[in-house]
């Protein structure tokens, strides 16, 4: 009688599997462009049942967000925690940020984008969109300890136009893993709030937990916000230790992702 | 999660998606039990892969994230109602004894036996090598969940496969479940 380890067993089952003939490289980049369309026609979708009302508030709300009465009748939706609109806009990015952080949270410094990567040789050219002043990676320093909020932010009436985002595919919590913790909601207004809760190693290698929020409006603005733990790999340069947790909570983080401001 | 940028040519995506979806394909291969249904959770796991890697997502290791990619969209897939496992009464019989592709057989079969997740866990500890800390974090669950669920995996595949090769494979599983218990792999 032979003996067999689990792993013996596992491969004689793998028995008369075949190794892939075809290439599928390109038909995945193909397939995967396509469900990134598809997202955005889902949004457009998404748009067009809402078109009278958000019609309606484009014309009546130029984006001038710039002050609490134009910013209370914005489309957008209604938060957990509110925060009260900023009488102007902070022209610094990061004392933007700390202005929409509970207080105490911690301070806030912004750090340099990492460069667009290089084409391989001979490939062509690809185009660098420009983004939202506001986007970016910001680091939340308290007790020595330093956590991090990736800010990215889409608007599709920004001139020139900005590197595309999409929302999310409804019942996108259907295929992320229950560990995430996933919630997806439609607040007033048609819009779309996403949340998960990655745990540790999962957004990156090293990663600590990782909340995330998605807003995507009805007139195609999309605000993403994740919230790291800790900033390992996010830059070659070491940061220094980590928090516990993110920097904001679940609520938090939505309210922080609500806020009117960063279309301002 | 839940946004996508869009941006071109990635050396590093394509040299990966050109050479390591044989070996994904291996351990869906086993997850599965079926071909077709494993190169459809290959190319879903490449596409998903592919998306993330587009997005702002900073990922250092392409396999790892691949792998952990595999088993979650699986086990998610296994979740849906219209997805259920087949029942019990309808997997084939134990086939005869002696024969390496009967044993392939039965040894698929009695995968098919276990949840969905019993069957990713003991993929990932066995074929795939992971230490139960590795499998843990992959999964999202904790260690204790691992080592209950491989120790259950290990016991319904003992009770499945001594009919074809007799008390070899209990003695090994007993090996197996010892060493489980010992040493964190």
């Amino acid at each position: 009688m032979t003996d067999y380890t689990v792993r013996e067993l596992m491969d004689k089952a793998l028995d008369g599997l075949r190794p892939p003939s075809e290439d599928i490289t390109e038909a995945v980049l193909a397939q995967a462009s396509r469900r990134q369309n598809r997202r955005r026609a889902g949004a457009l979708l998404a748009t067009s049942a809402g078109l009278a009302l958000v019609a309606g508030l484009v014309v009546a709300l130029p984006h001038t967000a710039n002050g609490a009465a134009g910013a209370a009748k914005k489309p957008g939706p209604v938060s957990a925690t509110t925060h009260a609109a900023a009488p102007k806009p902070l022209r610094d990015p990061a004392a933007l940020v700390q202005s929409l952080l509970p207080p105490g949270t911690g301070t806030v410094t912004k750090i340099k984008d990492l460069p667009p990567t290089s084409p391989p040789p001979g490939a062509p050219r690809t185009t660098v969109f420009p983004k939202s002043r506001l986007d970016g990676t910001y680091l939340v320093t308290k007790d020595g300890k330093v956590a991090a909020l990736i800010v990215q932010t889409y608007d599709p009436k920004a001139v020139p136009a900005q590197w595309r985002m999409t929302a999310s595919p409804a019942n996108v919590c259907n295929e992320i893993p229950a560990s995430w913790d996933c919630k997806e909601s439609v607040l007033p207004d048609g819009v779309q709030l996403v949340q998960t809760t990655e745990p540790p190693g999962n957004w990156g290698e090293h990663a600590g937990t990782v909340g995330n929020v998605s807003v995507a409006y009805p007139d195609g603005r999309v605000v993403s916000v994740d919230a790291l733990a800790e900033t390992h790999g996010l830059r070659p340069t070491n940061f220094g230790p980590g928090w516990a947790n993110p920097p904001l909570d679940r609520a938090e983080l939505a309210a922080f992702a609500e806020s009117p401001a960063w279309f301002s | 999660m839940g946004v996508a940028r869009v941006h071109r040519d990635d050396p590093e995506l394509r040299e990966f998606l050109s050479h390591r979806r044989h070996a994904l394909l291996r351990s869906a291969y086993l997850m599965c039990g079926d071909t077709h249904a494993a190169e459809d959770l290959v190319q879903t796991t490449l596409i998903k892969v592919v998306m993330a890697r587009r997005g702002r997502r900073r990922i250092d290791h392409l396999d790892a994230y691949a792998r952990r990619t595999l088993v979650n969209t699986f086990i998610a897939s296994q979740r849906r109602f219209w997805h259920r496992e087949r029942p019990h009464g309808e997997l084939p019989d134990a086939p005869v004894t002696g024969a390496d592709a009967d044993l392939g057989l039965a040894v698929r079969a009695a995968l098919q036996r276990l949840a969905p997740r019993q069957r990713a866990v003991l993929v990932l500890r066995f074929f795939e090598d992971q230490s139960v800390q590795a499998t843990a974090e992959l999964l999202g669950v904790a260690e204790g969940t691992v080592k209950s669920q491989t120790a259950r995996g290990l016991e319904v595949l003992r009770a499945h496969l001594r009919d074809v090769v007799g008390d070899a494979v209990g003695e090994v599983v007993d090996e197996e479940l010892t060493h489980m218990h010992g040493v964190n792999r």
